[in-house]
């Protein structure tokens, strides 16, 4: 005989006891690697999703609002030009939806797809479609599309003279195509594992829609390039029109002018070409809504700002309030030099509002309107006035009153088209007319110094793409990194089963240790034949060993099936219907890392209640049997207790400091171990022989009291499991959301607000504009809504809980943040230090900063900061510059966004386009509203949400997480169940003879049970007492406002059915084990 | 081959301090046999895990063939226990998993054994047809009567070939016929093989039929001889 065959004759001898600890061992494995193979799958998934949104591109080259050539592309090898635009796309019944990415292509497009899939067959009205869109409105090929698409202005619709705002697009083809997510069919910008609806079609198509022939405004590249390398090889081959500019001879003044198709040069641009071009003037050519002087008024003209010294005809020494008018004008107006003129021009003011705004002048000269004071080409290619025919046809973009214009105006616009009527100093006009976009239309420069070819090589010498706002990014990083990091489901799932495998590895222990006390005469038998105990001590390792790895060996198996039930879970979360998401997958690292932790786990505890039973002398063991060899851990017990305590108080005390769920986990880990720390002291206490055990009265209390704490080990698993079990059940069923009632509140997650609108096509001019009262464009059904606040929708991702990936720049979201300090919407409910808690606040602090309040939520399970913390962003430019999180809002609409301040936004993205975001009040029958609302703006391609609906579905996430937790506590609460129900039964078992001792004494059966009740109901008791306690303690700082009486009457019905169940266990067992006595006690 | 001199044992409860044993003196030459009664409870399965190195005395001294095994460390208590000492116990705790031909060896499974393991075999097949077990030798603990248990139970107080035998009331739970049995053999393998018996008894006509009976009173041992 050898030690393996002793080893294997235990095992076989004892594999009834040894069952529990396999199956137990089995379920702490499956918990635990199941979490394991969840967190796998989600990256596994994402990543192959980042693949399929990217595919081989490796670095893009961005310009969103910003166009360049799409034969750029062509001096670029390996890279593929796209225009890309947003609509709404419309079956010929009716359905339509929004947010679909239009994408114009190039075949070369295909040849960036992870697969190797033959290109569809495209022609002007030949699309192809992606999945999703073919999902959401129900397509196939050969069916019949239409798209509506708000065409892009030359410079951002907000700039003034961009020309008119909505100008709506209609496009009719037919579905060739359905593209598969591995065919390029999933491409999408944004970091998210949802697909976005996407149409495919010729780039020329698109482009000539929209009247921007050869443009786009995004360049992939599927080369193994680095940023910086990718920008070299593009200034190299770009062009003038790449930045968005053009040189113009100006014959009648000697000069060439630097011009650009934003109407404003970019202040950075222009300070680059300036400085690189020192004889350049800036001119800036404004219209005035009137030029007045003597009682007589000449409406809508050209007005040019300019360097009097470099302009040839104009007084040298014109001064900053004077002003020189040509002939034509001064005779309108009757006006000689000396005379006062007033100009009046729209400016914009805050919240992008057109203000009209005058000054004075004093007329210093008149000038022939002849020669270079004739020159039309004062005049930048103003969108909506340039092309027109008459003055009456400008379509500028302004609120202009065209019945003012006069048969003489036409009359000069036929001759002389935009010819300045007046100039002013430069310095006065860019003080007048600047704004964000620019201060200058154009710069000139003398044409003998400067041929067009060098001028256009210096040009280009000086620019880069960022300057024009190119943005070139690393896209397959960025892609990478948002998959590699996402969501730490694996984390979130482990700290949700930690007290179920912490109670699993308990019970499994517990059970194991059974079977060494079981084991006791054998092992001090051993010991007496000369046996080391250390031997002993391995060879019951060994047996633990056998049956552990074989228990998680089964667990790992299970975990397969119980991976695929979480993922069912997540799938509820984050898939909005089609094909399942989540693709299993359990990495070998994870297979082996945590098979080999949990067989760790379990063999480190095992060992340490095996060790104690071994460390007796083998007397003792022989002679205990199966009873349990306790030490007095009374005095142990009795500081773990207070300290425990001390230790969670201080955890809850510091939740502000440390993460408020890491708070709640070390408070309520410390309360369970002070809770049983007592229980531990409470049992010693009556076990240990003192006065009160002298006493004659020995009731069927004082027994069952007794009997608890004659086997306290197993007495104070039973105990801890049920009581951590309890805990979880009740503490995350505490943190269930409700709520949605109180959404008239400006306090409550909606503001006040009723409606989230979001647009496909933006809306430009602030709503608070005389003009643009009605944003948008509801007519009629305007008084349906209260007042509207438009959001600008800026660089980021959506960082709510819909969005899987790894965020870590969040969307931004700009807006009028005085109205929200007016209406004093929502809760702010923290600050960094020194900033007030008010929205002010955010139009404050340094001018190079901008600051953010951010849904508290977002904060701290996706961000991970706090405030006061800064995130940095690129700017329209390329430039880094921080984002200061001022503050947090208690659980809001903006979840997932960074809500900043629109002028301090705007100062960093100049170019931003319209609004796209929209909270309206509402105080009429909100579904009929939304209704009417849909209904009337089908054609900006809005969707319309109620702020109570988009509530409701984040708070549809969390409770989705809190279902699971809760499930995971109710196996904890089911384990400790059963955990009671096996003590229980292993102690009647146990105690037989005592029974019928008892029943030879002459003790009735109602009594003998009566005593064995008590202590069922003892250990139920405490463990109730404990989990509760512990986890009301510990969610007091988080119990949430609304919904306190639902929360507690769930608290109670959770007790109660955990009552329940225990007591159900303990009478299967009670009933089940508990035999009348055999009439003689040594049977 | 046993002096014990001025031993004691005293046990610490939450309540007070029990002194079981009391200045004690025993010494045995080998190839004695002594008995030691005594009522329940007066120490004498104390003094006999004493003498097995199964406790440790609160004083005095246990020398066996020279060595004082009070002052031993574990690891040398068991490899004493493993080597010279063979134990017989009331309940013959037979290990119910193994056969009782795998419960004579179980002392092998010390592993520090030099003898091959064939020879140890042989013995115990040897010994096991001396105590009238050699048809029982595949069978497991629950298919014997208590008879055979102990008799088991003796082959393998005997298989490492012990100078000394300690048996704490070996015929308890037999029947007077069975009783007999198990003390002819006990002495008869005193007499062929020169092994030191100690019994702890409660039958009288067994602790007589040892050549030094002793009795166990107020915690030390006093001669049940009386010299004439």
């Amino acid at each position: 005989m050898t030690s393996l065959s002793f080893i294997l004759g235990g095992l076989r001898h004892y594999r009834t006891a040894y069952l529990g600890v396999l199956l137990g061992s089995a379920l702490g494995a499956m918990v635990l690697l199941g979490a394991l193979f969840a967190g796998d799958s989600v990256k596994s998934t994402l990543r192959q999703i980042a693949e399929q949104r990217t595919g081989k591109t490796t670095i893009i080259l961005a310009g969103g609002e910003n166009f360049f050539r799409a034969s750029l592309s062509d001096s670029l090898p390996d890279s593929s030009p796209i225009l890309q635009l947003r609509g709404q796309v419309d079956r010929p019944d009716g359905r339509s939806t929004g947010q679909v990415n239009l994408f114009g292509i190039t075949p070369t497009f295909w040849s960036f797809a992870p697969s190797e899939t033959p290109a569809p067959s495209l022609d002007e009205r030949t699309w192809a479609i992606n999945r999703e869109l073919a999902r959401t409105l129900d397509l196939n090929p050969g069916d019949t599309i239409t798209i509506r698409l708000g065409k892009p202005g030359l410079a951002s619709r907000d700039a003034p003279l961009s020309g008119e705002p909505e100008e709506l697009i209609t496009l009719r083809g037919t579905i060739g195509e359905i593209r598969p997510d591995d065919a390029m069919g999933r491409f999408n910008l944004q970091a998210s594992q949802l697909p976005a609806p996407a149409i495919f079609l010729p780039i020329e198509r698109l482009a000539e829609a929209i009247e921007r022939t050869d443009r786009a405004n995004l360049l992939l590249f599927k080369s193994d390039l680095t940023a910086d390398q990718a920008t070299a090889k593009i200034r190299q081959s770009a062009q003038l029109p790449d930045y968005g500019l053009s040189l113009l001879e100006i014959p009648l003044s000697n000069a060439v002018e630097i011009r650009t198709d934003r109407i404003f040069i970019p202040t950075l641009v222009e300070e680059k070409l300036r400085k690189q071009l020192p004889q350049a003037t800036p001119v800036i050519t404004y219209l005035a809504n009137t030029i007045a002087a003597n009682d007589r008024e000449t409406p809508y003209s050209m007005v040019t700002g300019a360097d009097p010294s470099r302009v040839s005809f104009l007084p040298p020494d014109l001064s900053n309030n004077q002003i020189t008018l040509n002939s034509w004008q001064a005779e309108d107006l009757a006006a000689k030099p000396g005379d006062t003129v007033t100009l009046k021009y729209f400016t914009l003011a805050t919240g992008n509002q057109l203000v009209e705004k005058s000054s004075t002048f004093t007329v210093k000269s008149i000038v022939p309107l002849e020669g270079p004071a004739a020159d039309k080409l004062w005049m930048p290619e103003f969108p909506g006035i340039a092309e027109a025919d008459n003055s009456a046809d400008w379509t500028p973009g302004l609120p202009l009153d065209l019945t003012r214009i006069r048969e003489k105006d036409e009359t000069y616009w036929d001759d002389h088209r935009g010819t300045p009527k007046a100039f002013i100093h430069y310095d006065t006009a860019q003080s007048m007319w600047s704004n964000r976009w620019g201060n200058t239309t154009s710069l000139r420069l003398p044409v003998a110094n400067h041929p067009l070819p060098d001028l256009e090589k210096q040009i280009l010498s000086t620019l880069t793409p960022a300057d024009a706002g190119l943005l070139v990014r690393d896209l397959a990083a960025e892609s990478r990194l948002a998959a590699s990091s996402p969501v730490d489901i694996a984390g979130l799932f482990l700290s949700m089963s930690f007290f179920l495998i912490l109670s699993a590895v308990a019970l499994t222990a517990m059970l194991f240790r059974f079977n060494v006390e079981q084991r006791n005469h054998e092992s001090g038998l051993l010991a007496a034949l000369g046996i080391p105990a250390k031997k002993i001590l391995r060879w019951r390792l060994a047996e633990g060993l056998a049956v552990i790895t074989l228990g998680s060996l089964l667990g790992t198996i299970l975990a397969f099936a119980y991976t695929r039930a979480l993922l069912t879970f997540l799938e509820s979360i984050w898939n909005r219907g089609g094909d399942a998401l989540f693709r299993f997958h359990a990495a070998p690292t994870s297979i082996i890392g945590g098979l080999l932790g949990f067989i760790i786990l379990m063999m480190l505890t095992i060992r340490w209640v095996t060790r104690s039973q071994a460390k007796r002398a083998p007397s003792l063991r022989l002679e205990s049997g199966i009873e349990e060899i306790t030490r007095n851990r009374k005095s142990r017990a009795r500081w773990i207790a207070p300290t425990a305590a001390i230790a969670g108080f201080t955890a809850l005390a510091a939740s502000q400091a440390i993460a408020p769920q890491s708070a709640f986990f070390v408070a309520g880990f410390s309360f369970l171990i002070a809770g049983l720390a007592l229980f531990r002291v409470a049992g010693a206490s009556c076990s240990s022989p003192s006065q009160e055990r002298l006493a004659p009265s020995l009731t069927p209390s004082l027994l069952a009291r007794l009997n608890i704490a004659r086997r306290p080990t197993r007495s104070l698993v039973v105990v801890g499991s049920l009581a951590a079990g309890l805990f979880l059940v009740v503490s995350v069923t505490a943190f269930q959301k409700h709520g949605g009632d109180d959404w008239k509140s400006p306090k409550s997650p909606t503001g006040g607000f009723a409606f989230w609108i979001e647009t496909t096509t933006p809306i430009h001019r602030g709503s608070n504009s005389e003009s643009t009262a009605d944003l948008l464009q509801l007519g009629e059904q305007r008084s349906q809504l209260g007042q509207i606040l438009p959001f600008r929708i800026g660089t980021g991702d959506d960082a709510s809980c819909f969005n899987l990936n790894s965020v870590t720049r969040p969307r931004l979201l700009a807006t009028d943040t005085s109205v929200l300090e007016q209406r004093a919407s929502f809760t702010i409910k923290s600050t960094a230090p020194g900033i007030a808690p008010s929205w002010k606040s955010l139009r404050e602090g340094k001018p190079e900063t901008l600051r953010a309040f951010i849904d508290e939520t977002t904060l701290l399970w996706v961000l991970k900061k706090k405030p006061g913390d800064l995130i940095d962003y690129t700017d329209e430019q390329g430039n880094t510059f921080p984002v200061e999180i001022a503050g947090t809002l208690t659980a809001s609409v903006f979840q997932g966004s960074f809500v900043v301040d629109e002028q301090r936004y705007l100062n960093r993205f100049p170019s931003a386009g319209g609004h796209q975001l929209f909270l309206a009040d509402a105080s009429t029958d909100l579904t009929k509203t939304r209704e009417i609302l849909q209904r009337s703006l089908t054609d900006l391609g809005a969707t319309i949400t109620t702020t109570t609906d988009r509530i409701a579905a984040f708070n549809s996430v969390e409770n989705t997480y809190i279902s699971i937790f809760n499930i995971l506590g109710g196996l904890g609460v089911i384990l400790g169940s059963a955990g009671l129900g096996i003590v229980t039964a292993r102690n009647l078992t146990e105690r037989r003879n005592e029974f019928s001792q008892l029943h030879q004494l002459g003790i009735p059966r109602p009594i003998v049970r009566s005593v064995i009740t008590r202590e069922i109901r003892g250990l139920i008791l405490w463990a109730v007492g404990i989990g509760i306690v512990a986890a009301i303690v510990s969610i007091i700082p988080s119990l949430p406002k609304t919904g306190l009486l639902t929360t507690l009457g769930w608290i109670a019905t959770l007790a109660l059915l955990f009552l329940l169940t225990a007591t159900t266990c303990a009478w299967i067992a009670l009933r089940t084990t508990f035999r009348p006595p055999h009439p003689s006690p040594n049977s | 081959m046993i002096s014990v001199q001025n031993l004691s044992k005293s046990y610490q409860t939450p309540g007070e301090t029990i002194q079981v044993l009391t200045d004690l003196n025993l010494s045995l030459d080998p190839g004695d046999t002594a008995s030691i009664v005594g009522p329940s409870g007066c120490g004498k399965s104390t003094l006999l895990n004493l003498l097995g190195a199964l406790d440790r005395p609160s004083s005095g001294s246990i020398i066996i063939d020279g060595q004082d095994i009070a002052s031993f460390t574990d690891p040398q208590a068991s490899a004493f226990r493993n080597h010279s000492l063979g134990f017989i116990f009331q309940q013959h705790h037979l290990l119910p998993q193994l056969t009782v031909l795998e419960n004579v060896l179980i002392p092998r499974l010390a592993g520090d054994w030099s003898e091959p393991a064939s020879t140890t075999e042989q013995r115990a097949r040897q010994l096991l047809e001396t105590v009238g077990l050699s048809h029982r030798l595949n069978h497991l603990p629950w298919q014997l009567s208590g008879g055979e248990k102990l008799r088991t139970a003796v082959a393998r107080a005997l298989i490492n070939q012990p100078k000394l035998i300690l048996a704490d009331e070996p015929t308890g739970s037999l029947d007077p016929t069975s009783t007999e049995t198990i003390a002819d053999l006990l002495l008869t393998l005193n007499q062929t093989q020169n092994v030191t018996l100690i019994v702890v008894t409660h039958n009288p006509d067994l602790a007589r039929r040892m050549a030094k009976p002793f009795e166990l009173k107020s915690g030390k041992l006093q001669s049940l001889i009386t010299d004439h």
